[in-house]
């Protein structure tokens, strides 16, 4: 891979990558660690797709390679002062693109602020999935191929998952959420 | 009523972006690990040189349309490089030299252990010594250099290196000295910055920096006098090849130090299989004596294999095998994928394989591991056809039977 080529794919993907590398590590050195190794590892890659969808899933299955196996040495070596990496802007009011009111938009930033640390506090393997499908809105054979999980598990943690959400949503934002029971 | 999964993709939406430093970063690792593979396939190739000496050399003094090597090491986020070139660069007299079309810039030079943040890059490294070199490079018709997005922005279109006086700088060059550099293209004009082992700890002996134009030592640009140790341009050669005579201090020679350079650069190009990148270094790297970061098993399963015995101890990846002419000057290039993901690419001088008349498959293997374990060794074997073609096949350990 050339340079240019380089360019162009952070410019497509840095973001997503990035923001998923964050939630996935909640650590901001470790984000930027896993990022950083996430692009230089296929850009090693002799022969990288062409198609967007199929270099975005290359980046990510690459990304939760590493984070599996980051997470095996942590598991030997880990901090106790462990800093939680909540960016800024998941903790302040955020810019929305949609037109609410101000005060819906208040209510709808507050609404997802409180959601992300939702799915922040979920268990790694449903984390990762929940991420996979509505952050980086990957299908769920897309899911599948980038974990390696079976697709009865990945359906299966994302329901509980959202289940996870939807309760706590209802108890303590009083949103009534429902949850449906079929993906992709 | 709010859906769930409305509230989730709307919640969760990308919002975090890698700010510049960062992806200034991978530039600079992708830079340094491309280096490092290409030395791991050629530092051994290029071992081979003939030497014609004639130089000439035309010189120019002017610089005031560049950037200072403190902005340059600022335009990198490299704040602790910035600072060492503003206190301590090593060069007095910033120098000009024009051929094949470009002007050929040397800024500035710094050596010491920790003087940029992104030291850590060359993992396995031989020292924390380093010496950083910047460098301007423009076309001298005043057109711009294209910039990283342009269909013909080419890195690797110039070779940057250090030489050392008395020093073939076929087998001591930016590769087997450890290199890596960042660059970007400001205002039509590319910059570097070259890392490598600190070369100021020869300063007794004499120091060049050239620029030349492909991917590796180019003895077409240059010419090293076999029994006086200089390296020369060669006057003839209608292409790039600025030659800078550093003015070090003496008193920076560390005759210890060199030679434990010598050793290690020796190493890698009698080697020739150092291990990519960072992943292969880790626990198991213990310099110099201990080759590489390879574990007992891995060295041990290189050192029986040979020709005759690969197939019992290993098997080819079939994917990668491919039959290739060598090239005008003698070299294969080949380039491959592995199951998985991983790959590699290298290009490789003919004469450090086989013997003239030889035929069959070459005893010099080149090897990697990510993780430097037996599992996970990878064999570069070149076989000489009776065609004159050569086949590439990289090799995996054979997995015991239970």
């Amino acid at each position: 891979m050339e340079q240019r080529e380089l360019e162009q794919l952070i410019g497509m993907y840095g973001r997503d990558i990035y923001s998923f590398c964050c939630y996935l590590t909640r650590n901001k050195q470790e984000a930027d660690d896993l990022y950083q190794d996430t692009f230089v590892k296929v850009l090693e890659m002799q022969a990288f797709p062409e198609d967007k969808e199929g270099a975005k899933n290359l980046l990510l299955s690459v990304a939760v390679r590493f984070w599996k196996e980051q997470k095996r040495k942590a598991a030997r070596r880990r901090r106790i002062e462990e800093e939680q990496y909540i960016p800024q802007e998941l903790k302040n009011a955020e810019i929305s693109e949609n037109l609410d009111t101000p005060e819906e938009h208040m209510i709808r930033n507050e609404r997802n602020a409180y959601v992300r640390s939702c799915v922040e506090k979920l268990p790694e393997k449903m984390k990762v999935i929940v991420l996979l499908y509505y952050m980086e809105q990957r299908k769920m054979e897309e899911i599948v191929e980038l974990t390696g999980v079976p697709m009865g598990t990945v359906k299966s943690r994302l329901h509980r998952a959202k289940k996870i959400l939807a309760k706590e949503l209802r108890q303590n934002q009083d949103v009534e959420v429902y949850v449906n029971g079929s993906f992709g | 009523m709010d859906h769930l999964d409305e509230i989730l993709f709307d919640a969760l939406a990308p919002r975090q972006k890698p700010d510049d430093a960062l992806n200034r970063k991978i530039r600079m690792r992708m830079k340094g690990r491309t280096m490092e593979q290409r030395s791991r396939r050629l530092q051994t190739a290029a071992a081979i040189v003939t030497a014609v000496v004639i130089g000439s050399s035309v010189t120019a003094f002017a610089a005031w349309r560049y950037l200072s090597p403190k902005e340059v090491a600022q335009e990198i986020e490299d704040d602790r490089l910035a600072i060492e070139f503003e206190q301590n660069n090593g060069l007095a007299q910033v120098e000009t030299q024009s051929c094949g079309g470009y002007d050929i810039t040397l800024l500035g030079i710094v050596s010491g252990a920790k003087i940029s943040d992104f030291s850590e890059h060359t993992a396995e490294d031989i020292a924390e010594d380093k010496t950083y070199i910047a460098v301007a490079i423009a076309h001298s018709d005043g057109t711009p250099m294209p910039g990283m997005l342009d269909a013909d922005y080419d890195p690797d279109k110039m070779f940057v290196s250090p030489y050392i006086r008395g020093l073939n700088p076929a087998d001591y060059n930016a590769y087997t000295l450890a290199g890596g550099f960042g660059n970007f293209v400001k205002d039509g004009v590319e910059y570097r910055i070259l890392e490598t082992a600190n070369v100021e700890v020869f300063a007794d002996r004499g120091i060049y920096v050239g620029v030349s134009e492909g991917m590796a030592y180019n003895n077409q640009a240059f010419a090293y006098d076999e029994e006086s140790g200089e390296i020369s341009r060669r006057a003839d050669y209608q292409g790039v090849n600025a030659l800078f005579v550093l003015p070090v201090d003496i008193a920076k020679a560390d005759k210890e130090k060199a030679a434990e350079i010598l050793a290690w650069a020796e190493h890698r190009r009698q080697d020739g299989t150092e291990q990519e990148g960072d992943q292969a270094g880790g626990e198991n790297a213990d310099g110099i004596a201990g080759k590489s970061g390879f574990t007992a098993e891995a060295e041990e399963f290189m050192a029986k294999l040979t020709a005759d015995n690969i197939d019992s101890y290993a098997e080819p990846i079939e994917s990668t095998r491919q039959t290739v002419m060598p090239d005008d000057e003698n070299y294969v290039s080949y380039r491959y994928e592995l199951p998985g993901g991983a790959g590699g690419n290298g290009r490789i001088r003919l004469d450090f394989l086989f013997e003239p008349g030889e035929y069959g498959m070459s005893g010099r293997f080149g090897y990697a591991a990510d993780d430097g374990e037996l599992a996970g060794l990878r064999i570069d074997t070149w076989t000489r056809n009776e065609d004159g073609t050569v086949t590439f096949v990289v090799y995996v350990p054979r997995k015991k039977s239970n």
